[in-house]
């Protein structure tokens, strides 16, 4: 809690004068027109007050510049009586001119604080200049239809031949992300590879296991957002060294726990019902349920996610903010983003203050760390904090979600996001976070439908492209530069035969599918991306694939019952009380001594066969 | 360099390159690569053709220089060229003519080395060690005649392929000449692929040239390659073949369509052991010992006459006392026919080292298109099994399945179908199993012919066959080669040897001679639907799907 109540509400400008001491008074006096300023405080009052009325006042608003008159306009046309400085900084790039001789006692006030007092304007002047101050320019968030492939930035460099400091261009190298389809195929793959019992999470902190984030990453279809960045060095020559870690594969697990799409089946992940229904769903009505229920959690922080702010679970939790409610205000500002056009970070950071909404992760940074320091910071501002943790829910799951588009620098060279200075040298900019590095993304058309601005989805066509072949001899070739997305995707279902080639094997597809991709899938890539129909033997060799992956069913655990005799097990099965809750079984070769009969009895009804077995005169010891 | 996408090769960095038939650069491409990169399939859409060292050590020795073959690659390529590539192909290619083989007195080679420090690493190669016999000076060393066949296959093993100058003895002379009207009257010349054949094995003589394999597919005419090689020559010849069928049909072209006449051939066989300027034999007769420890008592013929050529039919069938032979025989001028170099027992290094190289080769479905083999339409049909034979399939041991599928009489049902469908076609229908075969001819009523069938009695079927008077034949594997049934165009396949890719490719074979009026040849193979006959079958069309054949695939409904 702040260690005082800011002033809100001042019913008459006549109440805020007579709060004013003579000196104020008088200050504010001379800045009227008139010969003569009155010596009593009453008389000063009232002549203030007589020239912000009628004609008068409109001439007194006249005489402010265009910010001047923006502040204002700002204040008249808001719910909020007080000038939000924050906000109008970040709306206007700048503060509008108060005057001089201090912050709270200002000796030389400009005409602007005839209309503020202590930040507040009056509701009966709010009232007046309602009348012809015109409502204020909206607040524009900038995009763009394309992004450079670096992000320059400028910063100053020490030139010793000078001896002095001097601008200089900085090209930072940038990756991109189109994460829509992606998305789509991935939720299902994973909710596949979790019904494979292949996705354990640890009972304390519900996040995955090492094997698990690995085995994720094995069948993520482009990989982590990182698994393929490969420059070493930044353009200053500094190595990258920030341990980045998994991204998507640990996003995934906590929205589908999140989702309530899983759930903990002894060690591992299974599949709630409604992660079984999800499998058949379309797979945007399924993010879309991740993306709503996410909104809701409580089940992870995602500042927790951010590592150079320690202290999080200490006595730091108490200047935290309550999770479930800082993403609405992320959510608002998401669907005020233009879709398919491209946002630079930085200006979503401006925009999110700008507009007014109110993202608040930190009231203070008492008990925090920041980087290792708990004394360097004072003021828990939104760069330190807030946009970490936007960084964190825009990369790591509005994108694994599909709902943007991302394009991002490595953590290393993420400073340029936080440093609001630009002046800061590349020691004094440690990364604090996996996401730091997030510098652009982009609303898709998946984003506009998961957050409601359209209500209805067609997932875009993939485009017909031309650069492979499908051979009848089962092999794939690459006429064309392939991307690395589509080279990824041809790995992980093809065997590799040679730079350009790749081959349909049987036992790599049912590894593949063993791990939860799908035949048709491929199918619609290879097709996609030839630009012709497969050939036959290719369409025959995925038909049969298709037909032994379907031909058998997991049907969950149960219970094998051995019975005295096939007289007894055939009177189970078929008694009406019992018949239910069991059914013969085969009898395994291995068991076939004194030819017993078997009973399969599933455990979801496990209870209701021994209450009812009870019931016809038997019990299972 | 830049990416050309008008070029038709992608240059990969196993040293395989990608050919891309549809470009219009295609052609070109081809013809620079082919010298010094070997066609390994041929697709649709995409050809692959692989440099290896052979390859390159050929492309030298036809007097190809390194700078010439990075110059097509990059000149052809796509994209750059990997780096490895060119520096691949100038290692590989210097190691060429490093070593050479020249004739010195009597019964002796000299094996040359370019310099000392080779000459000091090869002569303590323990395989090479063994076939040098004295050092005449630092870098020249003795060899006995009789070791140039393993010298050259150590060499090459050593990665120092000699560069045989050698030469050949000369044969004893025979006058013969290519007939420009055959004897039955048709007119006959050597197609263009046939004549280029020839040229790339004779090498006009020269003794770079006068050994070699030639894989054209069946069909093709491979016997007019070695009727042309024999006239080129001009030398006795010694031919062998796989059957006594092939020696029959041999005897019939030379007979029809050079100026020898009977009394110019002889076979050397079970029958008759006989020996004239050309004689033919079979692998059987000469790989025939009474007892493993014996010596092979045929392999005189070898020595019998003055051989200036032996030809070696179906090479890829050569068993290994051939083998062991020939590698004797390196100063005879040699040649390999075949249609495929597949050798399912992983030999095809052995054949060219001791055979010779691939001299010429082209895509099957080239000729298809050019009209001078069949066009072929391949159809898998899908056949269910009844459930007890399901049931059966399901519960027998894991190396019984295959057969048990294979012998799925739901095929007969197919078969009956397929021969009313193909009513008016000459069909032969081949399999695996002889249960299988002897229930078919006697459904179909159609004549068999197994091993068990006399030599006798096989002329005359396939004579019947030939003149129209026997619409249908059921064949075991002696169908699988060398039979000459030019009129059949269907041929059904019901069983077959696991995933052999080669015996698939000698079945087709039997019905891709080109039909007088032009019809295409229809060649069905049954395949039993759910079992592991499938995954063979998969294997089996691999060969044909990589030489362009499309394969279509349909079921029978299930009851």
């Amino acid at each position: 809690m702040p260690s005082y109540q800011p002033l809100e509400r001042i019913a008459t400008l006549h109440t805020a004068l007579c709060a004013q001491t003579v000196d104020e008074l008088k200050r504010l006096a001379a800045l009227l027109p008139g010969a003569k300023v009155p010596t009593i405080k009453s008389s000063i009052v009232e002549y203030i007050h007589l020239h912000l009325q009628g004609s008068a006042l409109k001439d007194l608003w006249e005489k402010c510049d265009q910010i001047q008159k923006a502040a204002i306009a700002e204040t008249v046309h808001s719910a909020s009586d007080r000038y939000q400085k924050n906000i109008f900084v970040n709306k206007y790039g700048t503060s509008p001119n108060w005057g001089s001789g201090g912050y709270w006692s200002r000796s030389n006030p400009t005409v602007l604080a005839l209309f503020f007092y202590s930040d507040v304007m009056p509701e009966d002047l709010k009232q007046r200049l309602k009348a012809f101050v015109p409502a204020p320019i909206p607040t524009v968030l900038e995009s763009s239809e394309d992004i450079p492939t670096t992000l320059t930035e400028i910063e100053t460099v020490y030139d010793r031949e000078t001896q002095s400091k001097a601008p200089h261009n900085v090209e930072y190298p940038l990756q991109m992300r189109e994460t829509e389809q992606v998305a789509r195929r991935e939720v299902i793959t994973i909710l596949r590879l979790v019904d494979l019992g292949k996705v354990a999470i640890s009972d304390k902190t519900s996040y995955p296991t090492g094997a698990t984030l690995n085995n994720i990453n094995q069948v993520l279809e482009e990989g982590d957002y990182y698994s393929e960045w490969k420059i070493e060095k930044s353009p200053q020559g500094y190595r990258y060294d920030y341990p980045i870690g998994h991204i998507k594969p640990f996003a995934w697990v906590m929205l589908l726990q999140a989702g309530k799409l899983v759930e903990m089946s002894g060690k591992n992940l299974a599949l709630t019902k409604n992660g079984q229904k999800a499998l058949n769903e379309p797979a945007e009505k399924t993010l879309q349920t991740l993306w709503k229920n996410w909104q809701k959690n409580t089940l992870l922080d995602e500042l927790r996610r951010v590592d150079g702010i320690k202290g999080q679970t200490g006595k730091g939790k108490r200047s935290l903010t309550a999770v479930a409610g800082r993403r609405s205000p992320i959510v608002a500002a998401l669907n005020d983003c233009p879709v398919g056009q491209w946002v630079k970070y930085t200006e979503f950071c401006r925009y999110i203050q700008a507009a007014g909404y109110e993202l608040v992760v930190a009231r203070s940074l008492d008990n925090l760390t920041i980087n290792g320091s708990s004394n360097e910071y004072y003021e828990a501002v939104f760069s330190l904090v807030e946009a970490r943790y936007l960084s964190c829910f825009l990369f790591e799951y509005a994108a694994t979600l599909g709902l943007i588009d991302i394009s991002f620098l490595h953590p290393d060279d993420g400073h340029t996001n936080f440093d609001e200075e630009g002046n800061r040298s590349y020691y004094d900019n440690e990364p604090m976070s996996r996401y730091d590095g997030l510098a652009y993304f982009r609303l898709t058309p998946l984003g506009a439908y998961i957050l409601g601005k359209t209500d209805r989805y067609t997932p875009a066509v993939l485009p017909q492209k031309q650069i492979l072949r499908i051979l009848p001899n089962l092999e794939v070739v690459a006429i064309e530069e392939l991307s690395r997305a589509d080279r990824l995707n041809l790995d992980s279902y093809l065997q590799t035969v040679s730079d350009s080639v790749w081959k349909l094997d049987a036992a790599k597809m049912l590894n593949v599918i063993s791990q939860g991709r799908n035949v048709n899938d491929l199918k619609d890539f290879l097709v996609a991306n030839s630009g012709a129909a497969l050939p036959q033997t290719v369409t025959q060799f995925l038909a049969d694939l298709q037909t032994r992956t379907t031909s058998l069913q997991d049907m969950g655990n149960a219970r094998l019952i051995r019975c005295a005799d096939a007289n007894l097990a055939i009177l189970i099965a078929n008694d009406s009380r019992t018949k239910a809750f069991c059914f013969l079984a085969d009898q395994p070769s291995a068991m076939m001594a004194k030819t017993p009969c078997y009973l399969v009895v599933p455990i979801a009804t496990e209870t209701k066969f021994h209450n009812a077995l009870k019931k016809i005169g038997y019990s299972l010891p | 360099m830049t990416y050309s996408p008008e070029n038709a090769l992608i240059i990969q960095s196993d040293r395989s390159v990608l050919l891309e038939v549809h470009s219009p650069r295609a052609d070109a491409a081809r013809a620079a690569i082919s010298p010094f990169a070997e066609l390994v399939k041929s697709p649709e859409h995409i050809h692959t053709y692989q440099i290896s060292p052979l390859s390159i050590w050929n492309a030298r020795a036809a007097g190809m220089s390194i700078a010439e073959m990075i110059e097509v690659l990059q000149e052809h390529s796509k994209y750059p060229m990997p780096e490895t590539i060119s520096q691949e192909i100038e290692n590989l290619g210097n190691r060429y003519g490093l070593t050479t083989i020249e004739r010195g007195n009597d019964e002796i080679l000299l094996l040359t080395m370019a310099d000392l420090p080779l000459a000091e690493l090869l002569s303590r190669d323990r395989e090479v060690q063994k076939f040098l016999a004295d050092r005449q000076s630092g870098l020249v060393f003795t060899v006995k005649a009789a070791n140039r066949g393993v010298l050259k296959q150590a060499l090459l093993a050593a990665g120092y392929p000699a560069e045989d100058l050698a030469g050949y003895v000369d044969g004893e002379q025979l006058a013969v000449a290519l007939r420009s009207v055959s004897l039955a009257g048709q007119p006959f010349n050597l197609r263009h692929y046939q004549t280029a054949a020839v040229s790339a094995f004779y090498q006009a003589g020269m003794a770079r040239g006068g050994s070699g394999t030639i894989v054209l597919p069946c069909g093709a005419g491979k016997t007019m390659v070695g009727l042309a090689a024999i006239a080129a020559i001009q030398e006795n010849t010694l031919i062998l073949t796989s059957s006594l069928t092939s020696v029959r049909q041999w005897q019939r072209e030379i007979l029809d369509k050079t100026t020898l006449d009977a009394e110019s051939i002889a076979e050397y066989s079970g029958e008759t052991k006989a020996t004239a300027p050309i004689t033919l034999a079979t692998y059987q007769i000469l790989s025939y010992r009474s007892h493993k420890t014996d010596d092979f008592p045929h392999f005189k013929l070898f020595d019998a006459r003055a051989w200036g050529l032996i030809i070696y039919d179906e090479v890829h069938l050569l068993p290994a006392p051939i083998f062991r032979i020939t590698a004797q025989l390196q100063a005879r001028r040699r040649l390999g026919l075949t249609a495929t170099l597949i050798r399912e027992d992983g030999k095809e290094g052995d054949v060219f080292a001791l055979i010779g190289p691939k001299r010429y080769d082209v895509p099957w479905r080239e000729l298809e298109v050019e009209g001078f083999i069949a066009p072929a339409e391949c159809t898998e049909i899908r056949v269910p099994q009844a459930t007890d034979y399901q049931m059966q399939y399901a519960l027998a041991a894991r190396r019984h399945q295959f057969r048990i599928a294979a012998e799925n009489p739901g095929k007969y049902a197919v078969v009956l179908s397929l021969l009313k469908k193909e009513a008016g076609h000459r069909v032969l229908i081949i399999g695996e199993y002889l249960d299988q075969l002897k229930h078919l001819a006697e459904i179909t009523g159609l004549p068999m012919v197994t091993g068990k069938t006399s030599q006798s009695e096989r002329d005359r079927l396939y004579s019947g066959f030939r003149d129209g008077s026997i619409v249908g034949l059921v064949l075991s594997r002696v169908g699988n080669f060398a039979l000459d049934l030019p009129d059949a165009d269907v041929l059904i396949q019901v069983s077959g040897k696991y995933g052999s890719r080669q015996e698939e490719a000698q079945r087709l074979g039997r019905v891709l001679r080109p039909k007088s009026d032009g019809r295409s040849a229809q060649f069905y193979t049954l395949v039993s639907l759910r079992t592991c006959e499938e995954d063979f079958a998969r294997h089996r069309q691999l060969f044909l799907s990589e030489q362009g054949y499309r394969y279509h695939i349909e079921s029978v409904n299930e009851e």
